[in-house]
């Protein structure tokens, strides 16, 4: 072994060269880290002064009337009370179907897959959710706008959309509730089964609680795509901006708002940027709630993981 | 329920060490037990005799299928694909493996401990109650006493007393092995099964283990009766100088011709002394496994 007064040459030429590379791929991670976060607050800064820069919300009126009022001509005056109502209307609907269905597919594909059948139908499910969820949206809005609103005859509705949307959402959400079941560890299972609980509460008790933090992920994955939604909704819940009375009523959703004010209407877009304001901040603030969700309940179940 | 008076704060050993049954008869019976995976024999036709009230040792190299025997005994088996058992496991009359046995139900007379320590992302008071609840004990108090008392029964009431709330997780290994013990023995069951209890633990972590196993032989309180009853123990070790310290009686499996057997068992003194099989004489002087 080498004397420890005289380190060898060769080896520090060597670090040092690793020295520099590091730095450098440091460097290039963190402008790219950095160009990710420049590009949210460029987006969100150009929608903010969008909304700012286009005149008063609702003249004569406090702010908040923006929430409640009616559009006016064509939305360029008014506010977005209908809108936001309708936009509700469809996610619950969305969620409704989308969120028991996934939950169960999902577990369905984590909990089950001791018999060779069984691993064959899980293999073909997840195939299917993989392709499901690279199919363009607008061929989703297609596909609802011929099942829903013309097979099944509910028109240009909100449950047309909101159906539609759950078609949408469920790969996504579906294969991120996987990912958060598979996250619990297999012994956690094993130690409840052990304990003479059944497979039910098993899943009750131990695997549910346990894979909470990833299902909130899903949730918002799911939430944010339905939220996002523009395409689809066009073609099945419709663009009518009156007040819905019914799930029947078609009603039009936030992000189909704004591609209306946006694309159609001369003048539209300070109501559009107002719009896209209401959108953007709605789903960080769906996003920060799950993740301090999330976060909080980590804490408390896992504060050594 | 009698709850055993502590005269100091630190003293772990609760209750008596009492010896183990002099006579012996057994608790369980296997017959021709056979664990296949996918149609390939894991382990071949065990016949073994688990004494009442004594631990038992299964020592052997790996993969002679001391563990897939020990996962038959309670079912657990049947979480695994392609896995069957055949023969039979007479447990107080019964037998385990027959098909019509609910194994929900057979998991609660027997239990088992793993290798790692599973405690639930849970505080260490649910970690207690939960089972509990899952296994009908309805009144909130009741559970909260019979927590409070596996605790004890474990040495970790004046450990862990004061952070019930907290996360087990939070907990050392040694500490987490003792809660899942805990776990186990509030169920009362019939018979535990371990799984190399103590081979992700330190020596001192160990040392209280086994403490606490050769104590619980003794008797534990539990679910079900104010009385205390011994509890009988099967554990699968590689540590052969553990089997020596705490089993009365060894089983020593071994691979021959790609099947794992059971090739001797008997009192753990006459096995390690006295061994019938060459196999065993060279394991047991660590010549060989």
């Amino acid at each position: 072994m080498a004397d420890l007064g005289t380190p060898a040459p060769p080896q520090t030429d060597q670090a040092a060269v690793s020295h520099w590379g590091d730095r450098f791929a440091a460097g290039v991670m963190w402008s790219v880290a950095l160009g990710v976060v420049a590009l949210l607050l460029w987006i969100v800064g150009d929608v903010l002064m969008g909304a700012v820069g286009g005149g008063p919300w609702a003249p004569g009126e406090g702010w908040w009337a923006y929430f409640t009022a009616e559009p006016r001509s064509l939305g360029v005056r008014g506010g977005i009370g209908s809108v936001l109502a309708s936009t509700g209307l469809i996610l619950t609907v969305c969620l409704g179907v989308a969120l028991p269905l996934g939950l169960g597919t999902a577990v369905l594909l984590t909990e089950t897959g001791a018999t060779r059948g069984d691993a064959r139908l899980a293999r073909a499910v997840r195939r299917s959710l993989d392709v499901l969820a690279g199919v363009p949206s607008i061929v989703f809005g297609l596909f609802g706008s011929v099942l829903f609103c013309e097979v099944m005859g509910m028109g240009f509705s909100i449950k047309a959309g909101g159906l539609t949307l759950a078609c949408m959402v469920l790969p996504i959400f579906i294969r991120a509730a996987e990912d958060g079941l598979r996250s619990v560890p297999e012994a956690w299972r094993q130690g409840a089964t052990a304990l003479g609980l059944s497979r039910a509460a098993t899943l009750r008790r131990v695997v549910l609680p346990a894979a909470f933090p990833g299902l909130a992920v899903a949730f918002v994955l799911g939430v944010g795509r339905a939220l996002a939604e523009t395409a689809a909704l066009l073609f099945t819940a419709g663009t009518v901006t009156r007040m819905p009375g019914s799930l029947d009523d078609s009603g039009r959703a936030l992000s189909v708002h704004i591609y209306e004010l946006a694309m159609f209407v001369n003048g539209g877009e300070a109501a559009a940027y107002r719009a896209a304001t209401v959108l953007v901040l709605l789903l960080l603030g769906i996003n920060l709630a799950a993740a301090a969700v999330a976060r909080r309940y980590v804490l408390h179940v896992r504060p050594s993981a | 329920m009698s709850l055993p008076v502590l005269n100091e704060p630190d003293l772990h050993l609760v209750g008596q060490v009492r010896p183990a049954p002099a006579v012996a008869h057994p608790l369980l019976r296997a017959c021709c037990v056979t664990v296949s995976y996918g149609g390939k024999p894991a382990v071949r036709d065990v016949e073994l005799e688990i004494a009442h009230g004594r631990i038992t040792a299964i020592i052997g190299p790996s993969g002679c299928g001391k563990s897939s025997f020990l996962a038959s005994l309670n079912r657990l088996t049947d979480l695994i694909g392609g896995c069957t058992v055949s023969g039979a496991a007479m447990l107080e009359g019964h037998d385990l493996l027959a098909p019509g046995v609910d194994p929900v139900a057979l998991r609660r007379r027997v239990g088992m401990i793993f290798q790692k320590p599973n405690p639930f992302a849970m505080s260490i008071r649910k970690n207690l109650e939960m089972p509990l609840k899952a296994n009908g004990v309805r009144g909130a108090a009741d559970r909260r006493d019979l927590a409070e008392q596996a605790l004890r029964d474990v040495g970790l009431w004046d450990e862990v007393s004061g952070r019930l709330n907290q996360s087990a997780l939070r907990l050392s290994g040694g500490q987490q092995q003792r809660l899942c013990i805990a776990r186990a023995v509030v169920l009362r069951p019939r018979l535990l099964l371990l799984d190399e209890p103590c081979s992700a633990l330190d020596p001192m972590a160990t040392q209280r283990i086994e403490e606490l196993l050769t104590e619980l032989r003794g008797g534990c309180c539990g679910l079900d009766s104010d009385e205390e009853s011994p509890l009988t123990q099967v554990v699968v070790t590689h540590n052969l100088a553990q089997a020596k310290r705490i089993a009365d009686d060894t089983a020593v499996f071994w691979v021959r011709e790609g099947c794992g057997v059971m090739i001797e068992s008997g009192p753990t003194e006459s096995v390690f002394t006295h061994p019938q099989e060459e196999e065993t004489r060279r394991y047991v002087s660590g010549l060989q496994g």
